[in-house]
């Protein structure tokens, strides 16, 4: 079973070697994969940039294990960070979960009197430069500035301003005195465990912004369709449908644990637009190369165009000759089909057994799109 | 879920084999109307959810 793995960083400063140590040991006796540069990443093999490899080790941790002290640690001029710095910024980036613990009294300062007077300061010099300071200008101010205690690292500073921007979180950290980490843990557990439930949510949320989102994206394609001599241009409009509409697996659930897949349908070769006229069905528009008739009775029932009107349902129909499934869509006096064509395997007898699914793979695939084509179409017949 | 059968111009129930040539169709259940107002009402209870329990684990104590 895999461990959480947690990557403990904090500049190598007196007073936070002997809490490295101990939270080290006893991660570790709780179970945890802890790492840490001095017992068990560095500084082999020789050759190894050192840098990368502890980005690397963040990179391939679960929780990032910040602690800040008084001391800024090493400064790299070309990256203008410390190392420190570029662990927690490669730990947020990659999305870890980051728990950083503070030195009380420095935190005190900083959210007393620092933090607000490097705001000014950074407000006041966009406006008289037009740019931001570099780091290197922020920390020149830090260090002449009499009311920044002078006895903390001005990077330290800087280090918990990027960290209060970013809204991380900084638990107290008072040096001689243990952490509980079994407790600490626990709580830690017991809130990533309230949010394991709502995997299966935030996939379905996932999906409904996906369909949503490709509907929305055909409104803008909808709206530059330029108007024929002779009315709106359907047959753009169908094919604008027609060509979202992709083929896919058609599933058979058995109750809402397990589904499995029984087939599949193609791609959408064709759409047609029919709207009633009287005692018929009047042939408006197709897209692709499809059979349409110029108009249906009411009362054909061997034309899944005037079933789906007198039916006032959506609903799939099937051909076993034609190999194809008809998607027919109703709404107020007007039809509208697409056409996939089955995959293989599929005959009358199958259809029979499957239909729900058929209707489930095909009618739900985007509910969003044919709801908005719907509108669409509806506004531009009526 | 009945499945209808059109052939020789008479819609009946789909029973035992059908021509190769029949027109099977079976109405679905919901619209895409009734599609899209339920996915949406399950989609904002969906977001309520993971609002108030992301709020819970997160608050400091």
């Amino acid at each position: 079973m895999a461990k959480a793995k947690i990557f403990i960083s904090s500049v190598n400063e007196d007073g936070l070697k002997r809490l490295r140590k101990e939270a080290f040991d006893e991660l570790r006796q709780l179970g945890h994969e802890p790492v840490m540069w001095e017992e068990n990443l560095g500084p082999w093999p020789a050759y190894a940039d050192p840098v990368s490899k502890c980005l690397d080790a963040v990179g391939e941790a679960d929780i990032f294990l910040l602690f800040v002290g008084s001391r800024g640690g090493t400064y790299y001029k070309e990256a203008q960070r410390t190392v420190t710095h570029m662990e927690f910024i490669q730990a947020y980036d990659k999305g870890k979960t980051i728990l950083v613990f503070a030195d009380t009294s420095v935190k005190a300062a900083f959210f007393g009197t620092v933090r607000k007077w490097i705001d000014d300061f950074l407000e006041q010099y966009m406006t008289e430069s037009g740019r931001p300071p570099s780091t290197d200008e922020v920390l020149a101010a830090l260090r002449h500035h009499p009311g920044v205690p002078s006895h903390v690292d001005p990077y330290v500073w800087f280090l918990l301003h990027d960290l209060s921007v970013r809204n991380v979180y900084m638990d107290d950290l008072s040096l001689g005195v243990r952490i509980d980490w079994p407790t600490y843990f626990s709580d830690l557990l017991r809130r990533g465990s309230m949010l394991l439930p709502l995997r299966n949510s935030i996939i379905e949320n996932g999906r409904r912004l996906a369909q949503s989102d490709e509907a929305f994206r055909l409104l803008p394609e909808l709206a530059s369709l330029q108007p024929k001599a002779d009315g709106p241009d359907y047959e753009a409009v169908l094919g604008a449908v027609a060509s979202r509409m992709t083929g896919g697996r058609i599933e058979h659930r058995y109750g809402p644990y397990v589904s499995e897949t029984v087939g599949t349908y193609e791609s959408c070769i064709g759409a047609t637009l029919y709207a009633r006229e009287g005692e018929k069905m009047r042939f408006v528009a197709k897209w692709g190369d499809v059979a349409w008739n110029r108009s249906f009775r009411l009362d054909d029932k061997g034309s899944y165009v005037a079933l789906t009107y007198q039916m006032n349902k959506d609903t799939v129909h099937y051909t076993q000759s034609k190999s194809m499934f008809y998607g027919c869509f109703k709404h107020g006096e007007h039809v509208l089909t697409l056409h996939c064509p089955a995959g293989p395997d599929w005959d009358n007898r199958k259809y029979v057994t499957y239909q729900e699914s058929v209707n489930d793979a095909i009618m739900n695939k985007n509910p969003y799109l044919v709801f908005l084509v719907k509108m669409v179409l509806g506004g531009l017949l009526a | 879920m009945n499945v209808y059968v059109s052939k020789n111009g008479k819609v009946s129930l789909a029973v035992g084999e059908q021509p190769k040539d029949a027109l099977l169709f079976a109405p679905a259940k919901k619209s895409s109307t009734q599609l899209v107002q339920e996915d949406l009402s399950a989609w904002k209870i969906s977001n309520s959810l993971i609002q108030e329990r992301f709020a819970q684990a997160t608050q400091r104590q």
